[in-house]
């Protein structure tokens, strides 16, 4: 990835007719910068194009898990029994079914599956039945990116969506406020442009048919 | 006809013909567009295409691909290609996959499947247990990025046409209102070719919507049935006066 926070914060002056220090009032740098980083982040939510990889060792006897403070949503979680080495998948689920379908915990039960934060607060994943034996988590995961300041840090999108759907994507912010900027047609048509990014993200995760 | 290159310098002329050349856009507002057009096409087609080899890293399931590839298609462990799995299949079909490495007794002396899980990162199992193997992977490259006028891309004359009409649509931004609107045609031909070389995406809900085929729209009379997604756009830029 090479593409720069400053080369993005240029990329959409031309086509709103700014100047670099977009003195015409209708938009400010740190506003700008703001839509570049909430587009980053809603990019990598939505598309799950890059992940994460997070080694979490287990307390025997806890079943609740914090999870790392860039966490936005899990990929896959594995636990990793370190008595047997034996390396198990853990099944997503939620607070019913957990409740109600995997019965009581005894000594020396290893975890089937997890549920992350749907009653418990915030980053919190819980392990059901809670395990009792030394073990690790490795979960993989979607992060939030790294802040940027507009100074040239580089952008955590691959530069390919960053050139176009991140752009877009800060177009149809910028257009769509409520104040001397609003273009709404342009910024309808930058939303739809910006979730065409999002589809061709996600059609080569998937691969070609 | 004899091959031809076509280079940057041929695409800026190409392109500013189809805007006599007006003084409301820069050169640089017209590389720009023309990137962009190559950047769109590429992530729509897959057309530029590049192989990585890179050192195995040993006893590691999780390999790492450079930024210059944007989706891996094939992947060969020294050599010999992988079959292609998911994450799901390994968590449903191989036991404790995560913990075997071909130095596990009874498993596999050299690695047999490839689950991409993201863009940058790719499941290999099971990884090769020693140093001294190479992990070759065929995919769609990030798209190359032309600066100089006489740079060039492998890019067949037939699509030019496409590109430069997608490029104009780029530049018509600036003016907003009715002539972003009538160089729609430019992008939607840009996404009908992308439909056609990408079945997947043309399944997508997005394209369907943008071609006007989503179903609903086809199950209705047609004098029943609203404005399509860009007429909508169409009318909301008339009304607004097209300014902003």
């Amino acid at each position: 990835m090479t593409v720069l926070d400053s080369d993005l914060i240029t990329a959409v002056q031309a086509p709103l007719v700014e100047d670099a220090l977009f003195s015409s009032g209708l938009w400010t740098q740190a506003e700008v910068l703001g839509y570049l980083v909430q587009r980053q982040n809603r990019f990598l939510r939505e598309t799950l194009c890059l992940t994460a990889i997070a080694t979490i060792p287990i307390t025997p006897g806890t079943a609740d898990i914090t999870l790392p403070p860039d966490w936005v949503s899990t990929v896959c979680v594995l636990y990793h029994d370190l008595v047997a080495d034996v390396w198990e998948p853990l099944e997503a689920t939620d607070a019913w079914e957990a409740d109600h379908l995997l019965g009581s915990q005894t000594a020396g039960t290893t975890p089937i599956a997890y549920r992350d934060a749907d009653v418990t607060e915030s980053l919190t994943l819980t392990l059901f039945p809670t395990p009792q034996g030394a073990g690790e988590l490795e979960l993989l995961y979607v992060s939030l990116a790294e802040p940027l300041d507009g100074t040239g840090l580089v952008v955590d999108v691959p530069d390919d969506w960053a050139r176009t759907t991140l752009k877009y994507g800060m177009l149809a912010d910028m257009l769509a406020k409520e104040g001397r900027g609003q273009d709404l047609a342009r910024a309808r048509y930058c939303e739809m442009r910006y979730a065409e990014g999002v589809t061709l993200a996600r059609a080569l995760l998937e691969g070609w048919a | 006809m004899a091959y031809a290159q076509t280079t940057l310098a041929d695409l800026r002329t190409a392109l500013f013909h189809r805007t006599d050349a007006v003084p409301w856009w820069t050169v640089a507002e017209g590389d720009a567009a023309i990137n962009e057009a190559l950047t769109v096409f590429n992530l729509a087609t897959g057309t530029w295409r590049t192989q990585v080899t890179q050192a195995f890293v040993p006893s590691d399931h999780y390999q790492s691909l450079p930024g210059s590839l944007v989706q891996p298609m094939r992947v060969q462990a020294d050599g010999v290609p992988l079959e292609r799995v998911s994450l799901t299949d390994l968590n449903l079909t191989i036991p404790n996959w995560r913990g075997i490495t071909t130095a596990t007794a009874g498993a596999s002396p050299a690695p047999d499947y490839f689950a991409p899980v993201s863009l940058s990162l790719l499941v290999v199992h099971p990884p090769f247990a020693t140093f001294g193997h190479t992990l070759t992977v065929d995919g769609v490259s990030a798209t190359p990025q032309l600066a100089d006028p006489a740079e060039f891309l492998d890019l067949g004359a037939e699509d030019v046409s496409t590109l430069l009409g997608y490029a104009l649509h780029v530049l018509a931004f600036k003016q907003a209102g009715e002539m972003l609107v009538r160089t729609y045609p430019g992008w939607l031909e840009l996404l009908r070719m992308a439909g056609d070389t990408n079945r997947w995406f043309a399944r997508s809900a997005f394209y369907r919507r943008a071609m006007g085929q989503d179903q609903t729209r086809r199950d209705l009379l047609a004098e029943a049935v609203g404005p399509t997604l860009l007429d909508e756009l169409a009318q909301q830029a008339k009304a607004l006066g097209g300014a902003s």
